[in-house]
């Protein structure tokens, strides 16, 4: 009995509890938690430039052949599978949708329209006669399980090197795209490709 | 991830040297790496983990000869990491049998220090009888075009791998993250910040303050 007055009396005294015993501070809104931590993620490292990159992509990619070029060679990417969707706010921050074609589906473009952008995306890259295969993240612009045409030397030096050759020329097209992105997206073109990108979300069929 | 099979998975870098590079490729590359070789965990010390570098496909090899390391105009090593782990129930089950022993011989259990001591003796044995657990991570680094990669997918590693390799050859790491690669245009300030129209709802305008206070604090440092 004494203890438990006691630890009353130091949780008033840190100003935990009022007079009455009763927690003075609400717990913290678990809302409000969410918002601040997806906000940080958003800023840190500037990710948002990495989604709307991925989501300018995703609509390029659904109206233009060719998007870049590197070393003269066209070069045109075709959203597949599995994307993810992020968003700041709202009754949902993240989506994740499957199925061969569904980064073009309305429900993506719907989600897209209501403030989510594409985080993570799988993305088939057609340079010149090569094709391509990975998964791109808006946070690092890092490469995950890709997919690089088949290294045709037949030494093992010249294998290694043709290989590695074939990953970094994957990486410079990523580069090649996000570059072609900034161009835009630092232009005054770039208000301009918003209202068409907030039209194509609009064009969606409702459900 | 392994750069010579396998699906591709790379985080990707551009190499800033730090002062001058040796002429000679080939022996700097040599010299650099046996600097940071690894060396296998001492079962008689305390660390209970060792990493550094070794031979591509060849993760008991240090020499670095140039012939194992330079490919073309790539460097190529690999990133050993060993974990000594002794398993928790193991230690747990040989402490009961060894306190049981001692109830029945001493009419007591044991006091909480001889508790403590037996468990300490009973991990050191375990500890010699281990086998450590051995992970290899490769690094590519193009030469020429100064890209590196480092193929590996969770970023506490990659963190880990970034700052061995920096001081391995002296050379700064830049992610080529969006954020590295727009600061690296030069645009004017607010045209990089996040564009409203997309992200929807009023805390458009809270990421914004945010970015800019961000990126304030980056061009003060």
């Amino acid at each position: 009995m004494k203890k438990s007055a006691a630890s009353t009396d130091a949780a008033f005294a840190r100003g935990e509890v009022g007079v009455d015993g009763q927690a003075i501070e609400e717990a913290p809104d678990e809302i409000e938690l969410e918002k601040n931590k997806v906000t940080e993620e958003l800023v840190r490292g500037r990710t948002y430039l990495g989604r709307e990159f991925l989501t300018w992509l995703l609509w390029r990619s659904n109206q233009a052949e060719s998007l870049a070029a590197v070393d003269n060679e066209p070069v045109s990417a075709l959203f597949v599978g599995r994307i993810v969707l992020r968003g700041l706010a709202g009754e949902a921050t993240e989506l994740v949708v499957k199925g061969a074609m569904s980064p073009y589906s309305a429900i993506v473009r719907r989600a897209l329209g209501d403030g989510l952008l594409v985080h993570v995306a799988r993305l088939r890259i057609q340079h010149g006669d090569k094709i391509y295969e990975a998964t791109v993240d808006a946070e690092q612009l890092a490469v995950r399980g890709a997919k690089i045409p088949k290294v045709l030397s037949e030494e093992d030096d010249d294998k290694i090197t043709e290989r590695l050759f074939l990953a970094e020329r994957l990486s410079t097209i990523v580069e090649a795209l996000f570059s072609r992105f900034l161009e835009v997206r630092v232009s005054k073109k770039w208000a301009g490709a918003v209202e068409e990108l907030k039209g194509w979300f609009a064009e969606a069929p409702s459900r | 991830m392994p750069v010579l099979r396998g699906s591709v998975t790379f985080s990707r870098f551009r190499a800033d040297p730090q002062g001058e590079r040796a002429k000679d490729v080939k022996r700097w590359a040599q010299r650099s790496l046996l600097r940071h070789a690894f060396e296998p965990i001492d079962k008689k010390e305390d660390d209970d983990r060792a990493a550094g570098w070794v031979e591509v496909e060849r993760n008991d090899r240090t020499e670095f000869t140039p012939s194992r390391v330079i490919f073309g105009e790539y460097l190529l090593a690999s990133y050993r990491v060993d974990r000594l782990r002794v398993p928790g129930p193991v230690v747990r089950a040989e402490l009961d049998a060894w306190a049981e022993q001692y109830e029945a011989e001493n009419a007591g259990p044991p006091k909480r220090s001889e508790r403590r001591n037996q468990k300490a003796e009973i991990t050191f044995k375990l500890r010699q009888r281990a086998f450590p657990v051995t992970r290899t991570y490769d690094v590519s680094w193009n030469l020429t075009t100064q890209e590196v990669g480092l193929w590996v997918a969770s970023a506490g590693l990659v963190e880990e791998l970034m700052v061995f390799m920096e001081e391995t050859f002296e050379i700064r790491l830049l992610p080529m993250t969006p954020g590295a690669i727009a600061e690296s245009l030069d645009a004017p300030a607010g045209v990089l910040l996040p564009t409203a129209a997309l992200l929807g709802g009023d805390l458009a305008g809270e990421v914004g303050s945010r970015a800019t206070s961000d990126a304030r604090e980056r061009s003060r440092a």
